[in-house]
């Protein structure tokens, strides 16, 4: 049975690889029933105005990433509305509570 | 309808939704050839929507990577984009992207497969040649494994931006 946080570790990895924005932090949006990995990732430089609706790229499980995954890119000015409650997440984030795995640099 | 630019902008954004739509589904239901497939075709049809926007009857465009460097590496396409970076990086980024659209180019049948012996996205190849050793796009399961279903998506994020912000390209 492929291990959940594991694999949320693993795909933070590698995003942070692709990116390396000194910036860079990587929330998990965990789901308790653990069928989908959900991450929204945070840097100064993905585009996005605070009135502008985050989306997510959508995967299916595969070989590499055994789980569902969804990842969306923000902005912080579309951070900051989200911690606000002014922007709402992707639809189907709701309900979890974001979970630092990666700020710049180190994997949590 | 509307111009030939316009309406492969239109063809590269539709297959571009089929892409994230395949891209969704298990590896194990749809092979990664398939999603794969249509973000080639959308890559190709944007390029042609560049092409026949500009078109002066002499740039040879069928790939990201051929695309003018006065479209994607200039200043004003990044600030068109939106992306906060800084020049350099910009740069460093956009070598990294190609780097990965390139790889989903190069799956191409008539870019891959000139011999019949090299993996595609479309047709089934002999490898080693005249081995009679056949393997189809949708069993190999190297395309399932493929960094542009998860983890490269900065790469596919910024193509449906270029889509997006086509109007305001430089």
């Amino acid at each position: 049975m492929p291990n959940y946080k594991r694999t949320v570790r693993k795909l933070a990895r590698w995003h942070s690889t692709e990116h390396a924005a000194k910036d860079l932090v990587i929330y998990s949006y965990d789901d308790p029933e653990e069928k989908v990995i959900r991450l929204l990732e945070v840097s100064r430089v993905f585009p996005g105005e605070q009135n502008e609706d985050v989306w997510s790229m959508d995967f299916g499980a595969s070989p590499e990433v055994p789980f569902q995954s969804r990842v969306a890119l923000a902005s912080r000015k579309q951070w900051r509305a989200i911690s606000r409650g002014d922007l709402t997440l992707p639809k189907g984030w709701e309900g979890a509570a974001p979970r630092e795995v990666y700020h710049g640099g180190n994997t949590q | 309808m509307g111009t030939r630019s316009e309406e492969f902008l239109a063809q590269a954004r539709s297959d571009f939704e089929v892409f994230r739509r395949l891209a969704v589904l298990p590896r194990d239901e749809i092979a990664g050839c398939h999603p794969m497939h249509y973000l080639q075709m959308a890559i190709e049809e944007f390029c042609k929507a560049l092409k026949y926007r500009d078109d002066d009857g002499t740039i040879h465009l069928h790939s990201m990577v051929d695309t003018p460097n006065n479209v994607l590496r200039n200043k004003d396409c990044l600030k068109a984009l939106g992306y906060g970076w800084k020049w350099k990086a910009y740069c460093a980024r956009l070598t990294h992207i190609m780097a990965v659209l390139r790889g989903v180019e190069c799956l191409h049948p008539s870019v891959a497969q000139p011999t019949d012996a090299a993996p595609n996205l479309e047709y089934p190849w002999a490898l080693p040649p005249s081995s009679g050793d056949w393997t189809a796009p949708s069993r190999h399961a190297a395309f399932d494994r493929d960094p542009v279903l998860g983890p490269s998506c900065l790469a596919t994020s910024f193509v449906e931006r270029l889509m997006d912000r086509f109007c305001q390209l430089p």
